[in-house]
């Protein structure tokens, strides 16, 4: 199953996990399992049926931009969200 | 994913398209719009750091002939979104708007309170004087420190409507001004110190900087009898300038069209709203007619948004050959006076030259009684840097190993996972050890007195982003070339060169032009070191439509099967059956009359197609202290980089040279003085110090190329890693000369007295 990595800041919302192991085949059904899970964590991380803009996503290593909760994932994907970056 | 191995015109120095018009002073900057009927703008601001507004009455102003309007907070409607969201977190909506003029308090010497229209210029600044504002003071927080004493008076201690999970948490009950707080790593952080022989442990702090750009921030509002607005400002992005504008003002972007006046240097800066809306708010009162408000340099420096002042810990630990097993980073970054510094840059950046097994680095983000900083030229990573690549030269020390050798122990790699979860793709940091290494500079001999030789690294990931080309093909075989980019750096040769490197014409017959937020696809701003890679791969794909649409209309001139018609870059010819041969110049020639003019466009999210390179720098400089008068001398500077590769090399060498000069001011003159009310005492460009011509020796830059395999081109961002490295090199050097290390940039003559006991 996917693994979604919890940052520090969110894992008082997550039982104090690092990572959390949850089934998906997209980050929409990530993101839901992951809420069944932790309840209340996905208002942090979702809005507007989007990933939040101060919240970018890095699956299997890459960070990856506007692709949007239908992003297809494998099943061993990990998932890390972290605090996206502004440039200059 | 298709790669051109046929570069002929990438890697050449072209004239830029903009430049004889720079030169000659013809371009058009956005303080150089003029509109029939125009009225001319001005600013009132606060003169306190701190304070509540206890009333604001603007009838006077209004009775002073020539005055047209005056607006204030009131004149902004109602935010239909209680919450905003940005890349730097969540914040009440109406903050969005209190930054652009100051509602119930002012949270810093400058903050907007009012802004007034007349005639001319001269009548609005009369106008300022009679706008009355009753205030009562508060003590303001200037520091860090300050800011997080627990008596420290708090900015945001009226809290808000609804308050934001994650944002100004309170403690104890009572709020802070702490607005965030960020926590990056992996590993086993106690276990990699354990593992370690040895270990050190310092701070550091950094001063608030300013851009510097040469251009003030301006703004021309016009509304139509349409209803419809249309702005002029000099501005890193007009599509995000839309965005912006239209939130505060709540109005659909599809009646708002906003167009990019040629810029004067932005460096992060001018991704920013001051005027805009304000221009556009004292228009409608005026029924519409054409005004301009324009900032003066003093405004500038006290009103608009500089880079944070910082404090950094570092804790690293090292095995005896050198290798980092463990690194613990701590981050305080003022914010200003509202929630938003760059310390997600300054975490995510911070140990990027680095492959370390365990590490942590955690970031606050802190308001304080100066202007919202704003981004500066690889925002946050400057700072955080400079901490590490300090702490990194003084573990050389402690091992007695060259700090080069050192930094080849643990070097960021492909795969290397960094701080923030992800990993890295190809990058050049082998490359680019290696160039200091065998560079003529590294291996001279330094003598003399008070010199020393300093050398530091830089990371900075790069950014990626959505992009918009549209391109048409003239009839004499010429094409104009639309993007959505601004150009600060030399996009529009850099972008032109990309696509007539894919169509295979001469660069001189692309008229690249940058295009209003009606003319082109939505395009990100001109920022984060994205435009060349992202832009650039929208402008190829536009070739490459066009390419397509050719063949298929040849073949059709043919009579073939257009399959059977293949486009030639090279010689920029179309291959037929039988050897038939068509030039692009013939076959624009005669579109009009087989089917009409062919246009190619591309909207593309970059990361979606290629993907973003991050990027590795070094800077080798050798200084000179005066111990008597405490001025440091620049000797000899060497600055290397992977570039990725090099689309025009002038202007990468330009970009290279650029921010090692910023980040030189940075480390030894820069900073905002601030007195004990919050009035900045060097508010003028004399007094704020940035280097000049004399200050700054030739800078030597060396370009490494590691091409990024995913652009065709092999394209990374260059323009913002750059001013990493200088601060620490510099420090580093400093150290070398005199012996004494100067933790707390810039090390000014009297920081270096001071700290050699002199002062």
């Amino acid at each position: 199953m996917p693994v979604v990595h919890v940052p520090a800041s969110l894992r008082h919302l997550a039982g104090d996990r690092s990572q959390v192991e949850v089934p998906g085949a997209t980050l929409r059904q990530v993101f839901a399992a992951l809420e069944r899970e932790c309840p209340g964590l996905t208002a942090r991380i979702i809005a507007d049926d989007d990933v939040r803009p101060d919240m970018a996503v890095a699956i299997d290593g890459s960070i990856l931009e506007g692709v949007g909760l239908v992003y297809a994932v494998r099943p061993e994907a990990e998932i890390y969200l972290v605090p996206p970056i502004g440039g200059g | 994913m298709s790669t051109e191995t046929r570069p002929s015109i990438i890697g050449t120095r072209p004239v830029r398209p903009d430049g004889y018009d720079k030169v000659a002073g013809r371009a058009i900057y956005g303080a150089d719009v003029r509109l029939p009927g125009m009225l001319y703008g001005r600013v009132k601001r606060s003169p306190h750091a701190h304070a509540i507004i206890k009333r604001i009455d603007v009838s006077k102003a209004l009775a002073l002939p020539g005055v047209h309007a005056v607006v204030t907070y009131a004149d902004f409607p109602a935010q239909r979104e209680k919450i905003v969201q940005s890349f730097r977190g969540p914040g009440p909506s109406e903050w969005e708007v209190e930054r652009l003029l100051a509602r119930r308090k002012v949270l810093y010497k400058g903050h907007p309170v009012a802004a007034v229209c007349a005639t001319d210029m001269h009548t609005a600044e009369d106008a300022l004087d009679l706008i009355e504002v009753e205030y009562e003071v508060l003590p303001p927080v200037l520091s860090l420190q300050e800011a997080l004493l627990p008596s420290a008076p708090i900015l945001h201690d009226d809290g808000f409507a609804d308050p934001i999970d994650g944002l100004f948490d309170h403690v104890d009950g009572r709020p802070t001004n702490i607005a965030t707080r960020l926590e990056l790593g992996s590993g086993d952080i106690e276990q990699g110190f354990r593992e370690a022989d040895v270990i050190i442990e310092r701070e550091y702090e950094t001063g608030t900087y300013h851009q510097g750009y040469i251009e003030p921030h301006n703004g021309t509002a016009m509304w139509g009898s349409d209803g419809r607005l249309t702005v002029w400002t000099s501005t890193q992005g007009a599509f995000g300038m839309r965005e912006t504008i239209s939130r505060v003002l709540d109005l659909p972007i599809s009646q708002l069209r906003v167009i990019p006046a040629e810029i004067g240097g932005g460096f992060g800066a001018k991704n920013v709203m001051y005027l805009e809306p304000l221009a556009a708010l004292l228009s409608k009162k005026c029924g519409g007619r054409p005004v301009q408000v324009r900032m003066n340099n003093q405004e500038v420096l006290e009103a608009t948004g500089p880079t944070s002042a910082t404090r950094s810990w570092v804790k690293l630990g090292a095995k005896r050959d050198g290798t980092i097993v463990a690194a613990d980073v701590l981050l305080e970054y003022e914010a200003g006076a509202y929630h938003g510094s760059p310390v997600a840059g300054g975490a995510r950046c911070s140990l990027g030259p680095y492959s370390i097994p365990n590490q942590r680095v955690v970031g606050y983000d802190i308001v304080t009684n100066k202007p919202k900083v704003a981004a500066y030229r690889a925002p946050g990573a400057s700072a955080s840097e400079f901490a590490v690549e300090s702490a990194v030269d003084e573990l050389a020390q402690e091992l007695g190993l060259d700090p080069m050798v050192l930094r080849m122990k643990s070097p960021a790699r492909e795969g290397t996972r960094r701080t923030d979860g992800a990993r890295n793709g190809s990058i050049g940091t082998d490359e680019v050890i290696r160039a200091v290494m065998e560079h003529p500079h590294y291996r001279s001999e330094l003598t003399g007195a008070n010199r020393g030789r300093g050398v530091a690294m830089g990371f900075w990931q790069n950014g990626g982003g959505e992009s918009s080309a549209f391109a048409t093909v003239h009839s004499d075989g010429n094409v104009t070339l639309l993007t959505g980019s601004v150009d600060i750096g030399g996009q529009r040769a850099a972008l032109a060169m990309q696509f007539a490197e894919t169509m295979g014409i001469p660069y001189e017959d692309v008229n690249s032009v940058v295009a209003d937020t009606e003319s082109v696809g939505f395009t990100n701003n001109t920022g984060g070191s994205r435009t060349t890679f992202a832009t650039g791969w929208a402008v190829y794909q536009a070739a490459l439509d066009i390419r397509e649409q050719l063949e298929k209309r040849v073949a059709a001139i043919w009579e073939v099967e257009p399959t059977d018609v293949v486009y030639d870059p090279a010689g920029a010819i179309l291959r037929g059956p039988g050897d038939r041969t068509m030039t692009f110049k013939e076959a624009a020639g005669r579109l009009a009359h087989t089917g009409g003019m062919i246009q190619g466009h591309a909207d593309i999210m970059s990361t979606s197609i290629g993907s973003v390179g991050a990027c590795i720098a070094a800077n080798i400089v050798d200084v000179e202290v005066d111990p008597v008068t405490g001025k440091v001398t620049i000797l000899r500077y060497t600055a290397i980089q992977d570039v990725g590769r090099a689309i025009h090399p002038s202007y990468v060498e330009g970009q290279i040279q650029g921010g090692v000069a910023q980040g030189i001011g940075m480390a030894l003159s820069e900073e905002y003085v601030y007195d004990a009310a919050g009035q900045m005492r060097n508010n003028s460009l004399l007094d704020y110090r940035m280097p000049t011509a004399l200050d700054v020796p030739m800078i030597d830059v060396v370009l490494v190329e590691v091409p990024n395999p995913g652009h065709p081109y092999g394209v990374r961002g260059v323009g913002e890693v750059p001013i990493v490295p200088p601060l620490a090199a510099v420090a580093n050097a400093i150290a070398d000369a005199i012996g004494v290390r100067i933790p707390k940039l810039p090390a000014s003559p009297r920081v270096i007295l001071e700290h050699l006991g002199q002062a």
